[in-house]
């Protein structure tokens, strides 16, 4: 595995899985990317992502219980926010947010 | 419960690749994604987002199934126990392996000498450093009837070339000259036939290299000469003569600049190369060097680049015209050199048949073909082999998937097997070339050496039909086994007398070219002996043509006609320029009442009083030239049927009429019948024959028959007496007309091999699959034996099928034969009919020898003690 560090893309992802709570399935957060970001990343990009946070243990996945009559009878897996991969997003916001606040004036004038 | 609107292939792709514990996820992912899809953009457009989202779901590796023990199978110590066993099967199967393995090796025979002519047939010219831009001029001169394209132009062309136009960097002229010319060092003199005289660029523009020399200087000033390299060994036995001098003719010395490297394929073939101005226009030429309608000289262009050819065309066209002093229509062209040897029959005119070399394309298309008939049966062959072969292996593979063998491995099993067998038939071949190397380099016409760059591609080649050949009982395999549950497999091979067809249809396609290729051999030797025995309207036999050089022939003529009549061996003597060889001079023919601008063109014969009578040619009307006739050697002439037709005169009202050659006048006072000059692939062309107004350099002298060498041995002493310090240099006449169709033998010769290897190869393959097949009924056999069947019923039941299966092919190959050999005989003027005769043998020779075949693996398990195949039961 390697580091425990968020790319971009599995931060946006990580924030779609906490912003869904409770219906966070792979085509759910691709809709909602789309929706929200107005970027369009395909379904097997998603899943790839979901599987390797899960693999450094930001995510956790289980299958829903209730079988849809839509999705050809197949249940959702549907992935919930741990706590190390709340902790990797705050890190990671405060971070950015330090680094926002040592901007010396000069660079982008006065707010 | 599936999306039933989902394209399939995709799910069940993702259903085997995927991860399983994915599947469940992804697929209701596809699955929902496409029901919006559906409502939202159409079933089409939602079809395909679907399939997009699959493989790109499968693109990505950490989503897919797991492989666990992957690379095990090729490690070294696999790869050798694999090895070890394969080499037990061949032995165990000695003879399935055999056949297989020599029938790659015979056809890999076929397909490599079809490689090495290729490679020679399309090496040619590819030496010269500057090839892409440089060209020959091809002038084609427009009539009212047709275009003419010619590949030589005036001697007046070329000199306007140097330094006319930015786009020609270079340009020189070639003139080969046909008269015999004596070079002479010390006491060694020799008749030199293949003569060349180029301006000085002409080795900067065809780089021949020099092996000793200046290429920039050697043909700049006059009296220079080039030997090539067997050349100088000739005359000085060592390539290490420059400055050295050389009698030329009687009168001349020329002075070495030069050893030239000639190479085999070279369009220009050449002993001698003479710098342009050493070049006499020899006595009684019409023309000078200046002159525009003399087209003799090859002119060749260096130009500064290949996008300059249209501009040049242009410009080269008007040059022509502005500087001709006659009222011609031409259109110069320009011919790149890499095309001369195989493109160039557009321009094929008789009278250069000799002086540059030319293949033949659509042989090589019918090589190439034939290589491929080859490959294709030896494909099917193994096809059918392996899977006859297979289905006796099921019991193996089975027992030992049973023990814990992978698929996996087993499939390496049989991959190593197959490229083993394969790569032993290549090696089988390789070591047949390289043993029967001498017999191969007759049949090719070609040495067989492969040195440097050349041998990459085959090296490639050989790989490629390694793994092709290899591949095709890899897949024979993997088909059969995947159609096979172990169940099956381990009961027994039932299966394989029921569908043979797609077997069947490979042994008929096989017996089809079988036969195909063995009619082709027989009618090309029928054509070929057609040929040699045709009558060519006059006598060649025992007549033998000495070769001299023009001076000394016409000096001392008379002596030595005076001389050698007295010999009762001989009944005829003459002289000629050309000996029906192909060669001949041309000129325009009309009627003298005829507009200026009308005129045929004939061949033209110069040849002495008797030549008719020497070679005994027919006369229809008038007579042959005669000393009684002093006028006859400035006006007579004498034509051929062909050419009195198209002059629109009847053959007995053509004599006296007046006629005009050229510029002059003549009466006509012969009429001959037609009679060949040039090989038969062309027909009868007109032909005028006058008396020489040049140099004649041959020599004919008509035996009587009896034994020939003690004939000539009696001619050679009375010619030592006549002419003691002229060399007695003679060759027979039907020979030299023999060697116009050394191609056409070869390529006879190269069709026979291929259909012997080919009949050998379906044999040998119709021999292991009968055999395999019949193996399956072993115990049918012994039964019906049991219950009362005689042994010609059992050898009728067990091997009609086969017999049908050969009676189809051969009824198949029927018209495919004719339509092909119609194709290739049209392109002999005088061709045999195609008669029934050698189908039909060809078609006996392939029921026999594969009926025989048959018979023999039929007969074998008839024969047999039912007991010994029914006690294992």
């Amino acid at each position: 595995m390697k580091g425990t560090n968020l790319g971009e893309l599995e931060e946006l992802v990580l924030l779609m899985v906490a912003n869904l709570y409770d219906d966070a399935y792979g085509l759910a957060i691709r809709n909602e990317i789309k929706d929200k970001c107005n970027r369009a990343v395909s379904l097997g990009t998603v899943h790839s992502t979901l599987h390797r946070l899960q693999d450094k243990g930001f995510v956790d996945s289980k299958y829903g219980t209730k079988n849809p009559s839509s999705r050809g009878g197949r249940p959702k897996l549907l992935f919930k926010v741990t706590q190390s991969g709340e902790r990797a997003l705050r890190q990671s916001r405060e971070l950015r947010n330090q680094l926002w606040d040592t901007i010396p004036e000069l660079v982008f004038g006065p707010k | 419960m599936n999306q039933p609107n989902a394209p399939k292939w995709i799910v069940r792709l993702v259903q085997r690749l995927l991860d399983p514990s994915l599947l469940d996820a992804v697929l209701g992912d596809l699955m929902e994604e496409f029901d919006q899809n559906v409502s939202q953009v159409g079933l089409r457009k939602a079809r395909r987002q679907f399939a997009r989202s699959g493989l790109v779901i499968l693109f990505q590796h950490r989503l897919r199934r797991k492989r666990v023990a992957r690379r095990s199978i090729w490690n070294a110590s696999m790869l050798g126990y694999h090895i070890k066993l394969s080499f037990r099967q061949i032995r165990k199967n000695f003879l399935f392996s055999a056949i297989n393995i020599s029938g790659v090796g015979f056809s890999m025979v076929g397909i490599l000498l079809i490689g090495f002519y290729l490679t020679r047939e399309l090496s040619y010219d590819h030496f010269f450093s500057d090839l892409d831009r440089i060209y020959r001029v091809i002038p084609i001169y427009h009539n009212s009837t047709n275009d003419r394209p010619m590949p030589s132009a005036p001697p007046a062309l070329g000199p306007l070339l140097v330094n006319a136009h930015g786009g020609i960097e270079k340009s020189a002229r070639v003139y080969i000259s046909d008269i015999n010319n004596v070079l002479g060092y010390e006491d060694r003199h020799f008749i030199e036939k293949r003569i060349f005289y180029a301006d000085s660029a002409f080795l900067d523009i065809l780089d021949f290299p020099l092996i000793v020399g200046n290429s920039e200087t050697a043909l700049n000033a006059p009296n220079t000469v080039i030997l090539s390299r067997r050349h100088a060994i000739k005359y000085f036995g060592t390539v290490d003569i420059l400055g050295k001098s050389l009698h030329f003719n009687e009168d001349r010395t020329v002075m070495v600049t030069g050893v030239v490297e000639v190479p085999e394929n070279s369009h220009l073939q050449f002993d001698v190369l003479m710098s342009f101005s050493t070049y006499r226009v020899p006595p009684g030429y019409t023309d000078d060097l200046t002159s525009w309608r003399w087209n003799g000289f090859f002119t060749y262009v260096k130009l500064s680049g290949a996008e300059q050819q249209t501009t040049i065309e242009q410009f080269l066209t008007d040059t022509w015209m502005a500087n001709q002093n006659r009222d011609r229509e031409v259109t110069v062209t320009l011919q790149p050199v890499k095309d001369i040897y195989l493109g160039s029959s557009y321009v094929y005119h008789p009278y250069f048949a000799y002086h540059y070399q030319t293949g033949d394309a659509k042989a090589l298309y019918g090589l190439i073909g034939a290589g491929v008939l080859l490959l294709t049966i030896t494909l099917f062959n193994l096809a059918n082999l392996s899977s006859a072969q297979l289905t006796r292996r099921f019991k193996n593979i089975t027992i030992s998937k049973i023990l814990g063998s992978s698929t996996r491995s087993i499939g390496y099993q049989l991959l190593v097997e197959a490229l083993l067998i394969s790569f032993l038939g290549v090696l089988l071949a390789f070591v047949g070339i390289v043993i029967f190397s001498d017999p191969f380099e007759t049949l090719i016409g070609y040495q067989l050496e492969l040195k440097g760059q050349e041998v990459v591609p085959f090296i490639g080649i050989v790989l490629l039909a390694i793994v092709i050949l290899a591949s095709v009982p890899i897949s024979v395999s993997v088909l059969k086994a995947s159609r096979h549950s172990i169940s099956d497999r381990a009961i027994s091979v039932k299966s394989i007398n029921r569908g043979l067809s797609w077997r069947s249809i490979l042994m008929i396609f096989q017996l089809i070219v079988t036969s195909v290729l063995l009619t082709a051999t027989l009618v090309m030797k029928d054509q070929l002996a057609f040929i040699s025995q045709r009558n060519l309207g006059f006598e060649k036999e025992n007549v033998i043509i000495v070769e001299m050089q023009g001076e000394i022939l016409e000096r001392h003529y008379e002596r030595i006609k005076t001389g050698l009549s007295n010999n009762p061996n001989v009944t005829g003597i003459s002289r000629s320029k050309y000996a029906l060889n192909g060669k001949s001079g041309g000129s325009p023919l009309s009627m003298k009442s005829w507009d200026s601008s009308e005129s045929f063109g004939v061949a033209v014969y110069e040849s002495h009083y008797d030549f008719l009578e020497t070679l005994s040619i027919e006369i229809l009307d008038g007579r042959s030239f005669s000393q009684s006739f002093p006028t006859d050697s400035a006006n007579a002439i004498i034509l051929n049927r062909t050419a009195v037709e198209m002059l629109g005169l009847d053959v007995e009202a053509a004599v006296g009429q007046q006629v005009r050659l050229l510029d002059w006048d003549k009466t006509i006072v012969g009429v001959v019948e037609d009679f060949h000059i040039a090989s038969l692939h062309g027909t009868v062309r007109p032909m005028a024959m006058v008396m020489p107004f040049t140099h004649s350099t041959k020599l004919l002298v008509k035996l009587s028959s009896g034994d020939v060498s003690t004939h000539i041995s009696s001619i050679q002493e009375d010619w030592r007496a006549l002419l003691s310090d002229v060399p007695f240099d003679f060759h027979f006449l039907d020979d030299s007309i023999q060697s116009q169709y050394e191609m056409d033998q070869r390529f006879s010769r190269l069709t026979t091999t291929f259909s012997t290897i080919a009949i050998v190869v379906a044999l040998l393959g119709l021999f292991g699959v009968s055999g395999f097949l019949l193996q399956t009924r072993l115990k049918e056999a012994a039964i019906r034996k049991v219950l009362g069947a005689s042994f010609g019923e059992i050898v009728l039941l067990l091997s009609k099928s086969f017999y049908f299966q050969m009676l189809l092919s051969v009824l198949i190959s029927i018209p495919v034969s004719i339509y092909i050999m119609q194709h290739w005989l049209n392109n002999f003027a005088y061709a045999i009919d195609l008669n029934a005769n050698s189908i039909l043998i060809a078609l006996l020779l392939v029921t026999t020898l594969g009926g025989a075949t048959i018979f023999y693996q039929s007969s074998r398990i008839a024969i047999v003690n039912p007991s010994k195949n029914l006690r294992n039961d």
